[in-house]
């Protein structure tokens, strides 16, 4: 390649360019769909049956009663 | 000239460091400091239980402030209580720098992963009785169900909280508590009301940790926490 060929150089940044492009797309991409299947709190597990309701509810009351639960505030 | 270019600098840095007013950091506050006014503030009149509760939680966790915030036009410190051990829900804290009431929180799962997330429309001072005097509850729920069986094994750092039976569900349920959170081991023997799953283990997500629900020493055992399974699966297992 002679010195100052542009155009050789032009050619090389359009591609880098488009490569850069496509792997930003693929990394968007994959950083959506990890969010998209990392939403759940406890992933793999089915949600309790109706038949814990009150135990859970029971569970919950006493955590409740702990210090430091923020008594004072609201759940959002 | 040259010679005193490097001094007339030094002398500068100098002057900006002792001239510079500090930067209002979140290190004006030793954390342990902010984290004992909090309790006081939120557990209320010093009494047996407030104190073991809190001995529980300074055993299990350890504090640090992460930053300052403003919440519901308050200033707030934002206290962080992680725990020691590994793979074991945390909490994080705004706490009011004039009252040290609580004015928000969020709680991490074990996992890491936010589960809840709270925040205080105004201040309001409120107190509500806690556990109360654990272990008299104990006692007199013990000699109420004798039937309950304690498991042998209990993840290290929490402690026997509560003893209770109750007619009406017809379940007896044993409280273990690190300060912070809880570890509920509610027990049933057979009957017509059984719970899902009699004789295997099923592992579900209910909504502030997992449950485990298996069938052992002649009973059914629902484990109720926020930890990882194989601990759950480990204090069922321990009831003999």
């Amino acid at each position: 390649m002679r010195t100052g060929d542009s155009t050789s150089f032009g050619e090389r940044g359009g591609r880098r360019r488009r490569i850069a492009i496509v792997v930003t797309a693929i990394l968007l991409v994959l950083t959506a769909v990890w969010c998209y299947f990392d939403r759940d709190i406890y992933p793999g597990y089915p949600a309790a049956p109706a038949s814990f309701e009150a135990i859970t509810r029971e569970h919950l009351r006493t955590e409740s009663t702990l210090p430091l639960n923020g008594r004072s505030v609201r759940a959002r | 000239m040259k010679n005193r270019l490097p001094i007339a600098f030094a002398a500068l840095l100098l002057l900006g460091a002792l001239v510079c007013p500090k930067p209002p950091g979140p290190s004006r506050i030793d954390p342990h400091r902010c984290f004992e006014h909090a309790f006081r503030a939120e557990a209320g009149p010093d009494s047996a239980t407030s104190r073991r509760m809190r001995e529980l939680i300074e055993r299990n966790y350890t504090f640090s402030i992460s930053g300052e915030d403003v919440v519901a036009g308050r200033k707030a410190w934002v206290l962080g209580i992680r725990p020691k051990i590994k793979q074991r829900p945390w909490r994080q804290l705004w706490i009011d720098r004039k009252t040290f009431q609580i004015l928000a929180l969020r709680d991490w799962s074990h996992a890491g992963k936010l589960k809840r997330s709270a925040k205080s429309p105004a201040v309001r001072p409120e107190l509500v009785e806690g556990l109360g005097a654990a272990s008299d509850k104990q006692s007199a729920a013990k000699a109420r169900c004798g039937r309950v069986r304690a498991p042998g094994y209990v993840p290290p750092g929490f402690e026997l909280a509560e003893v209770r039976a109750s007619a009406e569900h017809e379940w007896s349920r044993i409280v273990y508590s690190d300060g912070l959170y809880a570890i509920s081991l509610f027990q049933r023997f057979p009957d017509r009301l059984s719970w899902e799953h009699k004789h295997a283990i099923a592992v579900y997500d209910w909504g502030g940790g997992l449950l485990l629900s298996t069938f052992c020493a002649g009973r059914q055992v629902a484990v109720l926490a926020d930890l990882p399974r194989h601990e759950l699966e480990r204090i069922a297992a321990s009831i003999r």
